[in-house]
């Protein structure tokens, strides 16, 4: 899927009233006997749920972002529509830049390739060319601080290693638009810290971001505006401090546990 | 909103859309090419990992499943017929194709869903890689038949260049079956069972080991003179062995065949696109 250029030209990414149905089926069918069968009998229930019901979002060049909310409340859905990954059932996501997503980390490794040859193929999978990620490959491996195990297969590799690969390959393609979702949990203190200093660094070049975080010390320090997003729908807009502060409230009424 | 989106669409001069649309499509295009460039390496480099000969088995496998098969066949079948070798190899290689376009395809949605839930990629690369990939190893195959013709005193002949008109109709029908099938397969996963059986039935009712005029006339001659892959193994063979041009009668019905099934295949994988996320 394509997406449109935005309508304001200040604005990076609009959102506008974006609602996602998910259809799944009641019970999973996994055969075509069975499809038929419950076909004849009309029993082809499917059970229909809104992950995302009527988002609006706006989000100025240069701007980060806060996304929050309890488990299952639709934050990573909606990181994932304006990825492009999954598509709205309703309603238009406009972007005006390239985005580089660290939903997951690493995602497309090739766990039986080694470290060196992921580099390329995650390149690619971000949209870039082997030449291109030539030119990016020595500042990517001096990132993770992996010199001397890239030409291991990333199937021995521990999930720190792992992480630092795909953050480091993710972060030196430069992008307009970075989508980071609760990556900052792997890893050791002294690479958490590097992570969070690159991308201050790429904040403070205009790099804009949407970040999705249980750590509300994160949410505070890199993001000035967040959105609290609740039951699938857009509850609190503002200010970060502000909103983070009623979400606390909210969770502490709730009994539960936040992080820091 | 379908209508507003037309409106918004519309008020653009169609110049301007179309250079948009365009521009939107190339860069799209070489950033799969990418993709698929990257995937196909992964592919072979996986297929022959931890193997002492490596990238040699490509060349190797075909010689070897060849002499098998002739040694077992060429009792049963191969009498009367020239430089049986070469008649079971053309027969193979081409088959070869279609399978292994068609039993990747199946599961490349399933086996890459890493790929497709995390990543924005195009879901119509992965059964295209795997039409790389098997291209590179048609073309190895392809040195092994050359090398056993040489060893069988197979004469050559210039018609061995049209395989260049032939290769294209057959990889289409085949990408065809592995869109249709990648799309059922997210959906319903006994396919892959179905389909291996399906395939061998298919195989045998291919004249990859036997001439079709030795089967008489009953109702298999019919079914095996309307499978497709008889048009695409006889005419291979016709270029490669016997040195004879097939009619232009021929490459009508092979190209029917291709841009039908392609056609089919990926109007059915186009439709599904947004279901398959949420399957695998």
């Amino acid at each position: 899927m394509a997406f449109a250029k935005p309508l304001n030209k200040e604005n990076l990414i609009e959102v506008d009233n974006v609602s996602l149905k998910y259809h799944q089926p009641s019970e999973k069918i996994g055969s075509l006997k069975e499809f038929f069968v419950r076909l004849v009998r009309g029993k082809l229930r499917y059970k229909e749920f809104w992950v995302l019901n009527n988002i609006n979002l706006q989000v100025k060049k240069g701007e980060s972002l806060a996304l929050i909310g309890l488990n299952g409340s639709g934050k990573t859905t909606l990181l994932k529509t304006i990825a492009g990954i999954l598509e709205p059932t309703k309603g238009q996501i406009r972007i005006g830049g390239n985005i580089a997503p660290l939903i997951n980390l690493g995602a497309g490794f090739d766990y039986e390739s080694t470290a060196k040859e992921n580099v390329f193929l995650n390149g690619a999978i971000l949209g870039y060319s082997k030449k291109q990620m030539k030119e990016k490959y020595d500042s990517i491996v001096e990132f993770a601080e992996l010199q001397d195990k890239m030409n291991i297969p990333i199937k021995n590799f521990s999930s720190g290693m792992l992480a630092r690969l795909g953050f480091a390959i993710a972060v030196d393609v430069e992008p307009d638009i970075l989508l980071v979702d609760e990556i900052l949990s792997v890893g050791d203190v002294p690479f958490k810290q590097k992570c969070m200093k690159k991308i201050q660094e790429l904040l403070s070049r205009g790099t804009t971001m949407i970040f999705v975080s249980h750590s509300m010390n994160q949410v505070t320090s890199l993001c000035k505006k967040t959105l609290w997003i609740k039951d699938n729908q857009m509850y609190r807009y503002g200010d970060s401090k502000e909103v983070v502060e009623e979400y606390l409230e909210f969770c502490k009424n709730q009994g539960q546990k936040v992080g820091n | 909103m379908k209508k507003e989106k037309q409106l918004e669409k519309n008020k653009q001069p169609f110049k301007i859309r179309f250079k948009e649309n365009s521009s939107k499509f190339f860069e799209q295009t070489k950033k799969n090419s990418y993709v698929l460039k990257a995937m196909v390496k992964k592919n072979f480099k996986a297929q022959y990992r931890g193997s002492i000969l490596g990238i040699l088995w490509t060349v190797l496998n075909p010689l070897l499943n060849m002499i098998v098969l002739s040694f077992v066949f060429s009792n049963i079948f191969g009498r009367g017929i020239d430089h049986y070798p070469v008649y079971i190899l053309c027969g193979t290689i081409i088959f070869n194709i279609l399978r292994q376009i068609t039993t990747q395809s199946l599961t490349c949605l399933v086996s890459n869903s890493g790929i497709l839930k995390k990543t924005k990629v195009s879901y119509s690369v992965l059964p295209m890689s795997n039409t790389c990939t098997a291209l590179v190893n048609f073309a190895f195959s392809f040195i092994a038949m050359l090398i056993v013709m040489l060893i069988v005193k197979q004469p050559f002949y210039w018609t061995i260049l049209l395989t260049i008109v032939i290769l294209p109709a057959i990889v289409m029908f085949s990408l065809g079956i592995g869109y249709f099938l990648a799309s059922l397969y997210t959906f319903f996963r006994d396919i892959k069972h179905i389909y291996s059986v399906g395939l061998t039935l298919w195989q045998y009712l291919t004249p990859i080991f036997y001439t079709a005029s030795a089967i008489g006339s009953g109702i298999a001659f019919k079914i095996i003179n309307l499978n497709p892959m008889t048009v695409y193994v006889t005419a291979f063979r016709d270029v490669i062995k016997l040195g004879v041009v097939p009619s232009g009668m021929d490459f009508l019905i092979m190209y029917a065949w291709a841009f039908g099934m392609l056609a089919f295949g990926y109007l059915v994988f186009r439709l599904n696109r947004r279901k398959y996320i949420l399957y695998i």
